[in-house]
């Protein structure tokens, strides 16, 4: 049997497919009148027309969210962002435990600042804070997820990419480049990126690194984090499936690596999921399950619905995703009275 | 929080439902092997709204199916979903919903590698115009100006861009 390219090319011969695809670039750039008239014309010539057209429509629509995706402090667009031939693409996770409460989502741009002497560049030092799962973009890029509560602050320069984990944890897809380390950095250590995936765990008393793929190098660093002012005292490189621990509570920085092995493995490797999967529940008891990644307060005023039972499959930190779905395909009605509560009614028809 | 009001469902009632049948047969005959549209359709919905919120879609239906095309092929892919499904009564098992539910988080990380990878698969100038203008928004006059070419060659590359993608994209869906 054909795929699906060769039935497309065999559907629309070589001619209509290239006049489809020169309306859609007409239609993203914005049609004139005399285009209109030329392209209904088109399009009333040959019933497929409209079909080969749709085919190629649907393939530039989906590239329309990816603005979303643009790099958050780019001083200006980079045409080759996108650009894998000179690097791999591997991706780092980074956690640090111990949240504080809700915060703010902000995005604020600190400062302009200039580190080093004599001829130093400009580095632009942009901080994150987040209240709920958010997802940044860098203008090398790479990426970060910020779990809630989360704060971050990024700075670039020419010979390094350094990210400080100011507190709570985030997941970076990091455009890996050897000749600009992807540093992260806490109060306790800072992880290189050697093209893996790892985690960094911190809170009062425990530090842990955890690798999951690849490779880390893992560096204690006393006084100032940032990499071009701090000393090294303890560096190790750790590999995929092991950790290093260390209890804050000693004076002496001295570590333990050990080899997670079997369902220790696993439940590291699965800890960030935090899908909780609920059979037969009433809604009134699944969205107690949001109380602790929200501050939002949701008032179900409808008996009816407080007892309507649901099998679901939430995400704890994404309580607005899932009313929206009860408002779309549950017959529920949302009254939105944000700072205040959210209302919920069983909708009348 | 945006909330699902009466202007949006009007919206959704009047730009994406209508498609739905039309939806699942496109679907029905790329994907042969996924048996259950429901959650990919109804996952597929809240994109486009959400999409439709935050910046007025010039061609919703087209997005509808090309997010729903792009979660098609992230679910071959992960050969996994979890479930949404609202029981109105469960002693009787009365489905008043069977839709179910991807995490946005999950989605979004898909999202963007398949989309990346596609842009990566086209040709250096081509690239470079559709990183322009899908991820920085900027207008073909723009482009022409950042890259120093005539807006014809921005369109001419368009063009390529959008076969190049199509190819991609089927070839994806083999």
């Amino acid at each position: 049997m054909d795929g699906h390219y060769k039935t497309f090319l065999k559907t629309f011969d070589k001619a209509q497919r290239q006049q489809a695809a020169e309306w859609v670039t007409l239609h993203e750039r914005g049609l004139t009148d005399e285009e209109k008239s030329a392209f209904e014309k088109w399009l009333s010539k040959d019933p497929s027309n409209e079909a080969c057209f749709f085919e190629y429509q649907v393939t530039l629509a989906g590239f329309e969210a990816m603005d979303e995706w643009k790099p958050a402090y780019s001083t200006s667009p980079n045409p080759d962002l996108l650009d894998n031939k000179s690097h791999v693409k591997t991706k780092v996770f980074v956690a640090l435990g111990g949240l504080a409460a809700a915060i703010t989502i902000a995005v604020s741009l600190l400062t302009i600042m200039q580190f080093g002497t004599g001829n130093a560049e400009q580095v632009i030092v942009k901080t994150y804070q987040a209240q709920s799962y958010e997802k940044h973009f860098l203008d090398d890029g790479s990426a970060f997820y910020l779990q809630k509560g989360s704060e971050v602050a990024v700075s670039y320069n020419s010979s390094e990419r350094h990210i400080e984990l100011i507190k709570g944890e985030a997941e970076f897809v990091v455009n890996h480049d050897p000749r600009r380390p992807f540093i992260v950095s806490t109060e306790v250590g800072r992880v290189t990126a050697l093209g893996t995936v790892f985690s960094v765990f911190e809170d009062a008393g425990y530090w842990e690194v955890f690798v999951k793929e690849g490779k880390v190098r893992v560096a204690e660093v006393k006084e100032d984090s940032r990499p071009d002012r701090s000393s090294e005292h303890y560096t190790t490189e750790l590999v995929a499936g092991q950790r290093i621990i260390e209890l804050l509570t000693d004076e002496e920085f001295s570590p333990e690596v050990e080899t997670l092995v079997g369902e220790a493995l696993e439940a590291r490797l699965a800890w960030k999921d935090q899908i909780i999967e609920m059979v037969s529940v009433p809604l009134s008891e699944i969205l107690l399950e949001f109380k602790d990644f929200s501050s939002q307060t949701v008032v179900i005023s409808d008996e009816e619905l407080k007892t309507m039972r649901m099998t679901v499959a939430i995400k704890p930190d994404s309580l607005y995703d899932f009313i929206d779905l009860l408002a779309l395909t549950a017959g529920v009605e949302v009254n939105d009275t944000s700072p205040g509560p959210i209302y919920l009614t069983k909708a009348s028809n | 929080m945006p909330q699902v009001d009466k202007q949006e469902k009007d919206w959704f009632l009047k730009e994406l439902h209508p498609h739905e049948p039309m939806l699942r047969a496109w679907l029905a005959s790329r994907f042969p092997t996924i048996s259950d549209f429901e959650d990919i359709i109804q996952e597929a919905y809240m994109q486009t709204i959400k999409r439709h919120r935050k910046k007025e879609l010039d061609a919703p239906k087209a997005f509808l199916f090309a997010i729903t095309r792009n979660l098609c092929i992230n679910l071959l892919r992960r050969n996994k979903i979890v479930s949404f499904e609202s029981i109105k009564d469960s002693d009787t098992q009365t489905y008043t919903d069977q839709s179910k539910y991807i995490p946005d988080t999950v989605m979004d990380k898909e999202q963007y590698v398949t989309l990346t990878r596609a842009i990566q698969s086209l040709p250096k100038k081509c690239r470079r115009v559709f990183t322009l203008r899908k991820i920085y928004g900027m207008s073909l006059k723009e482009i022409s100006e950042e890259l120093n070419i005539s807006i014809k060659t921005v369109e001419a590359q368009i063009t390529i861009g959008v076969k190049k993608s199509q190819e991609y994209f089927m070839k994806l869906q083999d």
